[in-house]
């Protein structure tokens, strides 16, 4: 089946029409900031900048006393621990977490390094604001991007997303503050966090009752054409092939309550995934990421719908096509691959 | 710390602010990236707003296009929060929204430069010399990046209306 040019337009209205407009008076002020950040590090430089530095983890933290006006500076802090922010999230490593007033002209300049595969990510929350939903200003070199300062209870839960354009390897500065319009009463706790390599990460230790625990036990039954996990589980990142006849459409998904990573192809080509389910700490990067990880324990599922019909795909109707999971880093029998071929 | 709008750009992120923001969000596809990517170009814009004699709008998007197809938004290409992943993946509708759910998919998976020719070409309805010009493009480059795109998406050659202006030809037999 193809489409129409009649067809795109209308798609790309349907997509553009979903978009959620920003406040047009925050976007000024956004921008304004920005322009006047960019001016001002260009007058001052990053070496100006800090008066004393602090060892912290892996990074380096200073204060930032020397601002454009002589104002007193409110006492910022770095705090060792807080249980909204987990030493380790999702792929993520805390790297250090301070406590920032919104009032005042306080700053934290956190030093680190950056690589292109270990993004860094910031994750904030306020308190005393009266309720309101400020925002954080995280600066480095001329760029600028705003972060919200959520309630406790939204960062517990929420994704980050990276704070840097372009990662690169290179030494940055993690530049953070109040926005200019969230500047008023409250303190905000500011988290920042580096992705880093499966070997790296530390994992929480594995529940004795993984296989019986509702959570994370495996349901008895699915009534799909295809249910299975590891052929041998003693061996559980063994690739696993299975052959089904579609029919119109091919649907595929993953399911894992374990630490560890699925891929999936058919007939050798890889399948994009979509979270499903994210109960557990799972990590889906993108809508069109072709694998998905857990990273802690409770069961989570990604998988894919392929119409045949309206797909660019290679599969048929009628004709057997080959699904390979492809696991890696599991330790036990923890992840299932499931298959339906449904006509409608 | 912020700086005073310069006159008019205030008027203009009010007006024009949702329509930029729209073509962001084609392009990127992410609500966030979208927001990144038009207050980098309104802080571009911010700094010669007083050069710019007209067109401002045309000014602000070509930032916008030509930020995102030279590739400096590769890396954040199609990134999504768990807010913003469907909680399910059967596309249980009628053949109509599946074939523009499939569209608006496939629109992700092109390089960015024929993404944002297919942006300006289909939902600006831009002109291919327009498009050029705004992406700094030969006229040839846009004809070609269209075909290649559409042939991508899988639009139909025989159900192209009569609004498209197509020198070059889309190939046959790329449709299931």
């Amino acid at each position: 089946m193809s489409a129409t040019l009649d067809d795109l337009r209308e798609a790309l209205l349907e997509a553009a029409d979903e978009a959620l407009c920003p406040d047009p008076s925050t976007t000024v002020e956004e921008v304004g900031h920005a322009v006047a950040v960019a001016d001002r590090r260009r007058r001052v430089g990053l070496a100006a900048a800090a008066a004393c530095v602090i060892a912290v983890g892996g990074g380096l933290l200073a204060w930032d006393r020397g601002r454009d006006d002589a104002g007193p500076v409110p006492p910022a802090t770095v705090v060792s621990d807080d249980s909204a922010f987990p030493a380790y999230d999702r792929g993520l490593k805390r790297l250090t977490i301070v406590d920032l007033p919104l009032s005042g002209d306080a700053e934290a300049v956190i030093s680190t390094r950056e690589r292109t595969q270990n993004r860094l990510f910031v994750v904030a929350y306020c308190q005393g604001t009266g309720g309101t939903g400020p925002m954080l200003s995280v600066r480095s070199a001329d760029r600028q991007k705003f972060v919200p300062c959520l309630s406790r209870t939204q960062a517990e839960s929420a994704t980050s997303r990276p704070v840097l354009w372009r990662p690169a390897d290179a030494d940055v500065e993690l530049v953070v503050e109040p926005a200019r319009m969230a500047r008023g009463t409250g303190r905000a706790r500011v988290a920042v966090y580096q992705e880093v390599a499966w070997g790296d990460y530390r994992f929480p230790p594995r529940p004795h009752d993984l296989e019986t625990n509702p959570h994370t036990a495996w349901p008895t039954t699915t009534g799909s054409e295809v249910w299975t996990g590891p052929a041998d589980p003693a061996r559980p990142n063994e690739p696993l092939t299975v052959t089904v006849t579609p029919h119109r459409y091919l649907l595929i998904r993953l399911h894992a309550r374990a630490p560890g990573e699925l891929r999936v192809t058919v007939d050798g080509t890889p399948v994009t995934l979509r979270c499903i389910g994210a109960a557990g700490p799972v990590a889906c990067d993108s809508a069109s990421s072709d694998s998905f990880t857990q990273w802690g324990y409770g069961r989570a599922e990604a998988g894919r719908w392929i119409d045949l019909d309206t797909e660019a795909t290679t599969l048929r109707s009628g004709r057997p096509a080959t699904v390979t999971v492809h696991p890696t880093w599991f330790a036990s029998d923890d992840w299932r691959l499931e298959v339906s071929t449904p006509k409608r | 710390m912020s700086r005073t709008a310069p006159e008019g750009f205030t008027e203009f992120v009010v007006t024009r602010g949702p329509s930029l923001h729209r073509t962001a969000v084609l392009l990127t596809r992410n609500q966030a990236s979208a927001e990144d990517l038009v207050q980098t170009a309104l802080v571009k814009a911010w700094r010669s707003w007083h050069r710019i004699q007209s067109g401002h709008e045309a000014y602000v998007r070509r930032i916008i296009v030509n930020e995102f197809a030279t590739g400096r938004r590769r890396l954040w290409r199609g990134e999504q929060s768990f807010a913003d992943v469907p909680q399910a993946v059967a596309p249980d509708h009628s053949d109509g929204v599946s074939v523009h759910e499939t569209l608006i998919a496939a629109l992700a998976t092109l390089p960015p430069r024929q993404r944002a020719i297919v942006v300006l070409r289909f939902f600006h309805d831009y002109t291919e010399s327009m498009t050029a010009d705004t992406l700094g493009i030969s006229v040839g480059t846009v004809k070609s990046q269209t075909a290649r795109a559409l042939v991508s998406l899988r639009v139909s050659e025989q159900l192209v209306d009569t609004g498209f202006s197509r020198s070059v030809p889309l190939r046959k037999g790329l449709s299931s």
